[in-house]
């Protein structure tokens, strides 16, 4: 979505996408990733009103109506940043030029983070069935699960050391030997 | 798989298992007990042969001729997991395929790899990935006087309760891979029996000489532990997202490398109280 001004407006993703609201935060998967991802309320409050019609000064003036507390444009770039970097922006808005980076650090030094709490997106990357078992034998790892992205063939822990495989180290850790 | 089937079975049975039916065959009928031994916690024999999935297990071993020994296969269906002369090493491989075949496709219920314990009433839920250090810290716990309820899968119920798995503990032998199988018995616990409510979820893992300093997560944050070691996340992610908040809702979560197992019992009993 475009402003005639050029303006290319934030629009969230909605394909592909799982969601669900808990007390605070937002969970969303994404079918096609196989992430899932974290949202607290402020960067779920940015996510949802991200409809391709609003820019960021608008986006900033509706969270600051609805959650009653001042909101710096920053706090809207720093939640679209995230999104962005998250694939979770179907079209991501257009920086004005001259815009410093912005970090979670940079806006509580500047006192900008005081009023609402910072948007954080966390994400984790959800494993195969195969990874999320405990692979008991070698011969499970030599056997259909080896060729599975995640499947021990590939994260065996001892996979990046050759000629060693894994055996029982102190605390029942892993131990390349 | 026409050729596997004409192989010729000496015995094989049919049961159910959270909703799915599956069967296990073998070449030789001595071998049956064992493979009895080797299902999952709580299945059940079923009446009609017809199944889903079907495991075949060949049982290798001398020959007439002194010199040749024959190897034993594993079969899921018509492919090859397993082609080794150790016996006990197929049975092994066996029991970890059909519990990760139950774990992804077990019908109204979610696995999360996890070690669990209960204690007055509630559960721990300990997630983790494989070399973690959770079945050390389950076995701790049960000698310390929980209730053993899995060292491999926590099972959550639409409630987001936790359901017990009680399979044999799974300890390795200082310097090996392989794990042995342990009755919780022989540790001087009991297995659980009801299904309980979690309290406390635990995402640690062991570091040589660490204290466990854990910081506490949100709710949100929870559920992604839980989901990162979610056996079905991928195959049935709409029915994790709707169990695995339930089960978070009332629980603390705690993140942090914890050192010796001795050294956290006590103060993991105590925050469940």
């Amino acid at each position: 979505m475009k402003r005639s001004n050029g303006q290319a407006l934030p629009k969230a993703r909605k394909n592909d996408l799982v969601t669900r609201q808990i007390p605070g935060e937002l969970l969303v998967y994404d079918l096609k990733r196989h992430r899932a991802y974290c949202l607290n309320d402020a960067a779920a409050a940015v996510w949802k009103s991200c409809d391709g019609k609003l820019t960021v000064s608008e986006l900033a003036a509706k969270l600051e109506s609805d959650q009653k507390s001042p909101v710096d444009e920053k706090i809207v770039w720093l939640a679209l940043d995230q999104l962005e970097k998250f694939c979770l922006l179907q079209t991501k808005a257009t920086k004005p030029l001259g815009l410093p980076p912005i970090s979670r650090r940079s806006l509580v030094r500047a006192g900008i983070a005081t009023a609402i709490a910072l948007p954080i997106v966390t994400m984790i990357a959800v494993p195969t069935a195969q990874a999320a078992g405990t692979p008991v034998t070698q011969a499970v790892c030599q056997g259909r699960h080896q060729s599975d992205l995640g499947g021990c063939g590939i994260t065996s822990p001892c996979s990046d050391v050759p000629t060693t495989k894994c055996i029982n180290g102190p605390g029942n850790t892993c131990k390349c030997g | 798989m026409q050729k596997i089937d004409r192989l010729g079975w000496a015995d094989g049975i049919a049961f159910r298992s959270y909703g799915l039916r599956i069967g296990v065959r073998v070449s030789d009928a001595k071998a049956m007990e064992t493979v009895l031994d080797r299902l999952p916690p709580g299945w059940k024999r079923a009446s009609s042969p017809i199944v889903d999935f079907l495991y075949s297990i060949i049982i290798g071993g001398q020959t007439a001729r002194a010199n040749i020994q024959r190897f034993s296969l594993l079969y899921y269906d018509a492919g090859l997991l397993a082609r080794t002369k150790n016996v006990d090493l197929i049975l092994k491989t066996f029991e970890s395929d059909l519990q990760l075949l139950v774990a992804d496709n077990a019908r109204r219920r979610i696995f999360v790899h996890a070690g669990v314990v209960g204690w007055k009433n509630h559960a721990v839920v300990i997630p983790g990935m494989s070399f973690s250090g959770k079945t050390t810290l389950v076995s701790k716990l049960v000698r310390a006087g929980a209730s053993y309820y899995s060292d491999e899968y926590a099972v959550l119920d639409e409630r987001g309760l936790v359901h017990p798995f009680p399979r044999p503990l799974g300890i390795r032998k200082p310097e090996e891979f392989e794990t042995s199988r342990v009755d919780v018995s022989a540790l001087g616990g009991t297995p659980g029996s009801r299904p309980l409510p979690v309290r406390l979820i635990i995402s640690t893992r062991y570091r040589v000489g660490a204290r466990w300093r854990p910081r506490k997560l949100t709710p949100g944050l929870g559920v992604l532990e839980l989901l990162a070691n979610t056996v079905s996340a991928r195959s049935q992610t709409r029915l994790a997202l709707e169990t695995l908040p339930k089960a978070v809702r009332a629980a603390e979560v705690l993140k942090g490398v914890r050192g010796e197992a001795d050294e956290v019992v006590e103060r993991i009993l105590e925050r469940v109280g």
